[in-house]
């Protein structure tokens, strides 16, 4: 054949040749490299069996929060506005948001609520009992002219109006600090608005080698194990591995210190066999069983992915992280997944493979990372117009909560002690996985912070994979397509 | 210049057998690396045009970075408008360099020049896989190549992997042999004669606190002598090394126990020729005395860290409760239950008789052949039961299985068929054995046959115990189980 003319400079036919017996061909080594989990904060997401209680209600987990972080957003808002006046009016901090006297000045602390007609509501699941209500979309809660934005704290709730707050990201659950005065009416005009803005950062140990290292997020492999399963997995897998293109491109693979698989890694969608069992032919066939009925267990996802992520874990290490779909518990914090259902990968835990949890903190070669499988970014997506993910992210940093929708809307562990999702610490990297599309920026902060922010898009969808410089920070994109579908 | 072997073995698979080869499959069956085998296929495709006219389709990977235009736009808003104002210093511009957007995309030969025009810079071009038509669109065929590699690549070291396949290695990659895998093959590989000889034992040692589970071993074990496996001679020499935990409260019981007149008769002999056995054994097999110690506990420690590091089946955690009641150190129940799981998987694997230590075997079937006179009756009973008890402890069930075909165009199909499916872990079946042969307890030589349902008897109504041990010897019980009872 002959060779095809292209504009690179490199050798792009290098593997369109004759071979040679005798030629020796590249092969890389990873570096070793630190990849620690931060378990000072890892270790509030895992909860013990044994610790587990439900009997608690969740205004302490409200309550814990407000305590934390009324003080960060406090310093942030004194310092904005004391000694500041409004018609002749000097500014003064109250309190409680009971105190707040009629057309004074002032600025209040508290969590902010939102309520919403379009939210679940257990009241409305029990009305619905007894009459039929049309149905409605849930893919957002919001409705701003209907939506009603509060700020409680202990001592009770006043209602926010004026046109500062409805122009502002406010979900349920973030603590704010806000400026105005009460109306005749009873609510709250505000003037101004502060977040907590972010936590102090760890400063970024900086590598002297030229070697290049990178850590590698994917998100939403939904490996189904079935026929029709999409070769761009494999694809995926087998770049990581180094086997799929030149020695450049294996080169450049060796630089991936750790991969992150960030939730959604198995299928929830059912397959076309277990549809058929459902048919009524076969449904008289079963013989009713009292439990748990183990033949209509599918376990075809988990040994595709046991197989897939074994064969990765044996060059690389990785970490896998559930998602809304796998099978682990639903609501946040998510408990690692457990790696007995992939026997052939536990073979490398303690090396190569972990299974840590959402969300969870790494430090790797001195880069803080925190990730999230997406919900809580998918959850505060309902609260708000618009689709800015990045925004959102950043937002979640600036309220110094990783999920401040948990517990109303984003299903949560009703916290007695301590709310895991406050950021005590801002990281130097912060991953939301399952997002609809690869969107990444810097953000950065008052005292120098600089987070990269990265919305892993979905492996299933996209074919996208993300990789972030250990070092610069910067990002790349690696896409797997089939002919074609990467084209248009 | 074209080497045979590859042309031989691609022609073969490509041409005659209609599969699709890739290139990890080639560098796999020809241990090569995989940038040779990219470049075979190469070769081969470029020969074949003469060769097999339209009989090899290629498929190529290109690498690189999409022109702009083609370019899924992923890219960050360099000035986000909605950021909020306060805090967004303009600095970050300097970091947004432009991402980097690298694209693999697999297309069939047709096409090659078609998808090369949409890169801006291409990296390398090579020929993913030869096939004898061209690939559906989604590319399925190519999953069976990589199943096929992941068997091959399964278990392997990944050092080695890395070194003749040229995998990318990682310095901290360590595959721990204590996995489910590399678990049961040693013991279905090699089965050795000790961990067949040690079955019956673990059972009784769990339940130590049960007077009479101990007496057992010596009635079972001239049952299982006469039987057609060699296993139960072994036994008894093996008793007093592996087992440390035996206590000597076990040891008056089963003096005890003995002295019963029906057992009396067999143990004499027993007790000879067992010593004969072990004398024979160690002399034979230096290896085998070592292992009964150090590395039954050595294995316990596997078990140990298997067992921290969440096991996965129920059946073993639930052994591992069920032992727990005793009194034993958990070192020594967990060496226990490994044990038990070996007899188990012995019996599975029916009856094969251990490949290894063949030695052994030819001695101990001889020491069987001697004591086999005195043992007659209960030879005939075990003969009876053995055989029942295997069959037992196996069954069938339904299994529906994909099976993929390739049509006569090329396409795979895939057929759902039902099948039987021989398996071997329910424990309804061992429940259905005790039961029988608790009722034949007033017979002492049903007992000594099979060891399970005696205890049952022995432990004077202690039936849940009896059944837990069943489960512990039963090994691969389901969870199912404890609802169905």
């Amino acid at each position: 054949m002959a060779p095809v003319a292209s504009s690179s400079t490199l050798d792009s036919d290098y593997l369109l040749s004759d071979p040679k017996e005798d030629e020796a061909f590249p092969t890389f080594e990873r570096r070793a490299s630190s990849r620690e989990l931060i378990s000072k904060y890892n270790n509030e997401f895992v909860l013990k069996n044994t610790e587990k209680t439900y009997e608690q209600q969740y205004a302490s987990l409200y309550f814990l929060r407000l305590t934390v972080l009324k003080p960060r957003v406090s310093k942030v808002a004194s310092e904005a506005w004391n000694g500041m006046s409004i018609l002749n009016q000097e500014v003064k901090a109250v309190d409680r948001v009971l105190d707040v006297r009629q057309g004074e000045f002032c600025w209040i602390v508290g969590t902010v609520y939102i309520e919403m007609a379009l939210k679940p509501n257990i009241l409305d699941e029990i009305t619905k009992e007894f009459w039929t209500t049309a149905p409605i979309s849930k893919d957002k809660f919001a409705n701003p002219e209907n939506d009603a934005i509060m700020l409680e704290d202990e001592s009770g709730r006043v209602n926010l109006v004026g046109s500062t707050i409805k122009s502002e990201l406010l979900v349920t659950g973030c603590v704010v600090a806000v400026l105005g005065s009460e109306t005749t009416s009873g609510d709250f005009d505000v003037v101004d608005i502060r977040f907590p803005q972010l936590a102090p950062q760890l400063p970024r140990k900086m590598s002297t080698g030229q070697e290049r290292q990178y850590v590698a997020l994917v998100s939403g492999l939904e490996v189904s194990g079935d026929v029709h399963e999409s070769y761009e997995t494999s694809m995926l897998f087998e770049y990581l591995m180094g086997e799929l293109s030149g020695s450049d491109d294996s080169k450049h693979a060796s630089e991936i210190i750790h991969v992150i698989v960030a939730g959604n890694s198995f299928s929830n969608r059912r397959s076309p066999l277990s549809r058929d069992e459902e048919s009524p032919d076969n449904a008289q066939k079963k013989k009713k069983k009292y439990g748990y009925d183990s033949s209509s267990y599918n376990s075809k996802p988990t040994e595709a992915l046991d197989s897939l992520l074994a064969d990765l874990s044996a060059s690389v290490s990785v970490d896998i992280m559930p998602g809304d779909q796998d099978p682990t518990n639903y609501s946040y914090p998510q408990q690692p997944i457990n790696a007995a259902l992939v026997p052939r990968t536990r073979r490398f835990l303690g090396s190569s493979f972990r299974s840590v949890s959402n969300p969870c903190w790494w430090d790797i070669e001195g880069l803080r990372i925190l990730g999230t499988g997406g919900q809580p970014i998918d959850d505060i997506f309902k609260y708000i117009e618009g689709d800015d993910r990045l925004q959102m992210m950043e937002t979640c940093l600036r309220w110094q909560h990783c999920a401040p929708t948990a517990p109303d809307t984003l299903w949560s562990y009703p916290f007695r002690d301590c709310d895991p999702f406050i950021l005590n610490e801002t990281p130097h990297l912060f991953f939301a996985g399952n997002q609809p599309e690869f969107k990444t920026k810097v953000i950065v902060g008052e005292d120098g912070q600089r987070v990269r922010l990265v919305a892993v898009p979905k492996f299933s969808e996209t074919g996208k994979v993300v990789l972030v410089d250990v070092d610069s920070l910067a990002s790349e994109v690696l896409t797997f397509a089939l002919n074609g579908t990467g084209r248009d | 210049m074209v080497n045979d072997l590859y042309s031989n073995f691609l022609a073969t698979r490509i041409v005659h057998d209609q599969e699709a080869i890739t290139y990890r499959l080639l560098s796999r069956e020809l241990k090569i690396h995989t940038a040779l085998a990219k470049r075979y296929l190469y070769a081969f495709h470029a020969s074949s045009r003469s060769l097999y006219p339209h009989k090899v389709h290629a498929t190529y990977l290109i690498s690189g970075q999409k022109s702009p235009a083609t370019t899924i736009s992923g890219d960050v808003l360099m000035s986000d408008i909605s950021s909020p104002p306060s805090t967004q210093p303009d600095t970050d511009v300097a970091l947004e360099d432009e991402i980097v957007q690298t694209t693999f995309e697999l297309v069939p030969e047709e096409e090659l020049e078609e998808a090369k025009s949409t890169f801006r810079k291409i990296g390398y071009v090579s020929v993913y896989s030869l096939e004898p038509t061209r690939l559906p669109e989604d590319f399925i065929t190519l999953a069976e190549c990589g199943r096929k590699v992941r068997d091959i690549d399964l278990d392997q070291d990944p050092e080695a992997i890395s070194k003749t396949y040229g995998a990318i290695s990682e310095p901290s990659a360590k595959r721990q042999q204590l996995g489910r895998v590399a678990f049961v093959q040693p013991k279905s590989a090699a089965t050795n004669i000790q961990p067949k000889a040690k079955a019956p034992h673990p059972k009784p040692e769990i339940r130590q606190g049960l007077s009479l589970s101990t007496k057992q071993r010596p009635v079972s074990k001239p049952s299982n002598m006469s039987s057609p496996f060699p296993l139960g001679v072994t036994e008894n020499p093996d008793r007093p090394t592996t087992t440390e935990d035996k206590t000597s409260s076990d040891n008056i019981k089963k003096e005890k126990l003995e002295s019963p007149p029906d057992k009396k008769t067999t143990s004499p002999i027993m007790k000879s020729d067992a010593t004969q056995s072990a004398v024979i054994k160690k002399s034979k097999s230096s290896t085998s005395p070592s292992r009964t110690s150090s590395q039954v506990s050595q294995v316990s420690q596997e078990l140990q860290t298997m067992f921290s590091s969440s096991e996965d089946e129920n059946d073993d955690d639930e052994e591992e409760k069920s032992v727990t009641g005793g009194t034993e150190t958990p070192k020594d129940v967990i060496g226990a239950i490994h044990e038990s799981f070996i007899s188990d998987d012995i019996d599975l694997s029916i009856d094969k008789t251990p490949a290894k230590p063949t030695g052994n075997d030819v001695k101990s079937e001889d020491i069987k052949m001697e004591i086999a006179p005195p043992l007659e009756e209960p030879g005939e009973e075990i003969a009876d039961i053995s055989p029942k008890k295997r069959a037992h402890r196996r069954g069938r069930r339904k299994v529906t299985k994909a099976i993929h075909t390739k049509d006569a165009n090329g396409f795979l199909t895939t057929k759902y068929e039902e099948v039987w499916e021989s398996y071997s872990e329910s424990d309804e079946e061992n429940i259905s054995l005790s039961k029988p042969a608790s009722t034949g307890s007033s017979t002492p030589i049903k007992r000594s046959s099979s060891p399970a349902p005696k205890r049952e008897k022995d432990v004077d109504g202690k039936k849940e115990n009896g059944r837990k041990k069943k489960l512990a010897g039963g090994g691969q019980s389901s969870l199912m189980s404890f609802w169905n009872k």
